[in-house]
């Protein structure tokens, strides 16, 4: 097959985060024996399980046009209450007392995770508030919250059972590694394959237009906002496992790293484009350059910059393409969709 | 004045009253509240969040925003007082002993430079101004750990300190500094030309395009002004603390556009007065004190917060949806993206 030089570059644009990261892994292979080893690759996994399914509650929210600043303070306010309502209370565990059977607790976990996504939604549809201002709000008062339930402190001796999730293996596969990849593997089909889905490429697309075409934005607005706080409690529940302490400031921070994640996997902040296979394209791309960083003995405080300075890479060359191809194809093909689907 | 006319003028003024009954609250519940030392030492807190408040602004009102302030604050912050110490224990600064005058010289340009270049990326090379500024809040605050591997730098020169310890008469520097930085950016921003295309850019970029207006220009000045004063902010906060950790400034981005939002400055650009964002900025740093009087556990405090930010935007929407056809739309000029509120609305600027 003869491929023009017109078709090459935009399928080189739209692959961009997998030939990054296939750059990266192979800058690292040769710059340290040790970065491609099955152990190694493991352990980029395991670390990638947290900020994944974070990204993929993110990338939901995204999808539609929307984003979920308050996630951290979520995962940070499920995890130290998810510990807490599991341990003994006073020295050392800092927990309850309640000493909560670990099924209830994460019922309940998944329930205040919830509960927060559904605030937000709230606020946002039927208020008409900005996302912006809500989600950061809940960002300031769940880490508030986060810091009321212990004053502080650290809690400690989780029950074995709970953690499992975390630091169990499944043969040679940890669980977290498994649950991340069928979790992303599961939103691709999702946001890909059902009506859903659709209807949130749709809402991020041209919001009026879906309105127009019988598409009730608010409802699924709402919707990806209790998927998000689901996710969050799902990721409160990896952490807890492979850290094996409850401390208040987990997650603090993170939302950016989140974003710049879900962004330069292709999914677009404007809503409407990129998928979760390229959020998890971008996930992988910051794990490995923190490992392969690390095994360079890079300095903690230069893999700061150095990631700053990837994504800002990753961006201006993804920026060069939506001025490259003109009209993002994503509205297009959005466009079509729509078409078929009024028409 | 008519009845008709009371909510709107309520709502337009909205944080004044938020402020004036935070202020009665306090007074009535606490002892000390009311004491004139109590007022210094809000105006004195409320100095460096309101510098960065005022760069913010800036950028705000002509639709973009710019994240890294707080990263910029952080690195100038360190290196004004870095540049100027000797090496080692105990003070752990570079061992240049540069003149104060010099350093301050120093940081002032590279906030510019770091301004500069976000708005060269977002206007010239069509980046994202969300993802730029976030690259740069990662990229700035690793340069800072890296500059002096973590370490604390600590100040001991007077002139270098003057700013945050300072007195002019029996005002602290930094009051003085506040006040007068707020007064000069209302005029800028209502009386010049230049402030009225700030205006007009977040409004509607196309038309103040067609109108003659630069904004690629505008808006990559606007970023060099809130750079400038992202650096001003990290001496006054170095100064003051007479010393600069490399983790300075960290997570202050989430207040800083706290109290520009409550203060009444859009995200959407084009809305919005300096004097309101001070507003924005004394009804936070208010709350802070008084909650701290009343011996209120730091955890609530925060808490408290969130929730004050999220009620006065809650009153904010319900405005904008009561009496939008009539007191906003007469004020302001219509934006195109006001119909959609949860549509991604922040990010105006890079279509």
């Amino acid at each position: 097959m003869r491929i023009t030089k017109g078709a090459v570059l935009p399928r080189l644009f739209d692959n961009l985060i997998w030939i990054l990261l296939l750059a990266a892994v192979a800058t690292f292979s040769l710059s340290s024996d040790r970065f491609l080893t099955a152990d190694n690759l493991t352990n980029i996994l395991i670390h990638s399980s947290v900020l994944g399914i974070m990204v993929i509650g993110q990338s939901f929210t995204l999808i539609t046009g929307n984003f979920d600043l308050s996630a951290e303070s979520s995962l940070g306010l499920i995890a130290v209450g998810g510990a807490f309502l599991l341990t003994a209370a006073g020295e050392p565990s800092n927990g309850s007392g309640l000493q909560l059977n670990p099924i209830l607790t994460i019922v309940v976990m998944l329930g205040v995770g919830l509960v927060i996504g559904w605030i937000n939604g709230f606020l946002i549809t039927h208020l008409k508030m900005n996302n912006f201002i809500v989600t950061l709000s809940m960002l300031i008062i769940v880490r508030g919250l986060a810091f009321l339930i212990t004053q502080g402190k650290t809690v400690t001796n989780l029950p074995e059972s709970f953690k499992a999730l975390g630091h169990e293996s499944i043969g040679p596969f940890p669980i977290s590694v498994v649950v991340v990849l069928v979790a992303f593997l599961l939103a691709y089909i999702v946001t890909r394959y059902t009506r859903f889905g659709r209807d949130l490429y749709a809402i991020g697309g041209n919001r009026d237009a879906a309105l127009a075409s019988g598409i009730d934005p608010d409802r699924r607005i709402r919707q990806v906002y209790l998927i998000s706080g689901a996710m969050a409690a799902l990721a409160a529940w990896i952490e807890l496992g492979r850290l094996g302490v409850g401390a208040t400031r987990i997650g603090e921070g993170m939302i950016f790293e989140i974003q710049a994640a879900a962004v330069i996997g292709g999914i677009s902040l404007f809503g409407g484009r990129g998928t979760m296979i390229g959020a998890l394209g971008g996930v992988l791309l910051l794990s490995s350059i923190d490992s392969g960083l690390n095994l360079m003995r890079v300095s903690g405080f230069a893999i700061d910059m150095v990631r700053g300075i990837v994504i800002l890479l990753a961006m201006l060359i993804d920026a060069q393409k939506a001025r490259y191809k003109g009209p993002s194809t994503a509205s297009t093909v959005i466009a079509t969709q729509l078409k078929a689907r009024t028409g | 004045m008519r009845f008709s006319k009371i909510i709107p003028f309520l709502l337009n003024n909205l944080i004044w009253f938020l402020l004036l009954g935070v202020i009665i609250f306090f007074g009535l519940t606490t002892d000390n509240f009311l004491a004139p030392n109590n007022f210094a030492n809000i105006l004195f807190n409320a100095s460096v969040l309101g510098v960065l408040v005022i760069g913010q602004s800036f950028t705000l009102l002509t639709g973009n925003f710019d994240l890294s302030a707080e990263s910029t604050l952080g690195l100038c912050g360190l290196l004004g007082v870095w540049l100027i110490t000797s090496a080692g224990a105990p003070r752990y600064g570079s061992g240049w002993m540069l003149p104060p005058i010099l350093s301050i010289l120093v940081i002032l340009v590279i906030g510019m430079l770091i301004g500069w270049l976000n708005g060269v990326l977002i206007t010239k090379l069509k980046v994202n101004n969300f993802v730029v500024t976030l690259a740069m809040l990662i990229t700035i605050r690793g340069l800072t750990l890296l500059i002096n591997n973590g370490q604390t730098a600590y100040s001991i020169s007077d002139e270098y300190n003057w700013l945050g310890m300072g007195k002019l008469g029996s005002v602290p520097v930094p009051v003085v500094v506040l006040l007068l930085f707020f007064v000069v950016a209302h005029i800028i921003t209502t009386y010049t030309p230049f402030g009225r295309e700030l205006y007009s850019i977040g409004a509607n970029r196309n038309a103040a395009l067609a109108s003659g207006v630069k904004p690629d220009r505008r808006i990559i000045q606007v970023y060099m002004i809130s750079g400038l004063l992202a650096a001003f902010a990290g001496w006054m906060l170095s100064a003051r603390l007479t010393n600069a950790m490399s983790s300075m400034g960290k997570g202050m981005i989430f207040e800083v556009f706290a109290a520009a939002v409550i203060g009444g400055i859009s995200l959407k650009g084009g809305q919005g007065s300096l004097i309101g964002a001070l507003g924005g900025v004394l009804l936070l740093t208010t709350i802070g004190a008084g909650l701290n009087l009343m011996d209120v556990s730091v955890y609530w405090i925060q808490a408290i917060r969130g929730l004050i930010i999220l009620v006065a935007m809650l009153i904010e929407a319900q405005k904008v949806r009561y009496i939008a056809p009539t007191a906003i739309a007469s004020r302001t000029a219509p934006t195109p993206l006001a119909s959609g509120p949860t549509s991604g609305e922040t990010h105006v600027h890079s279509n």
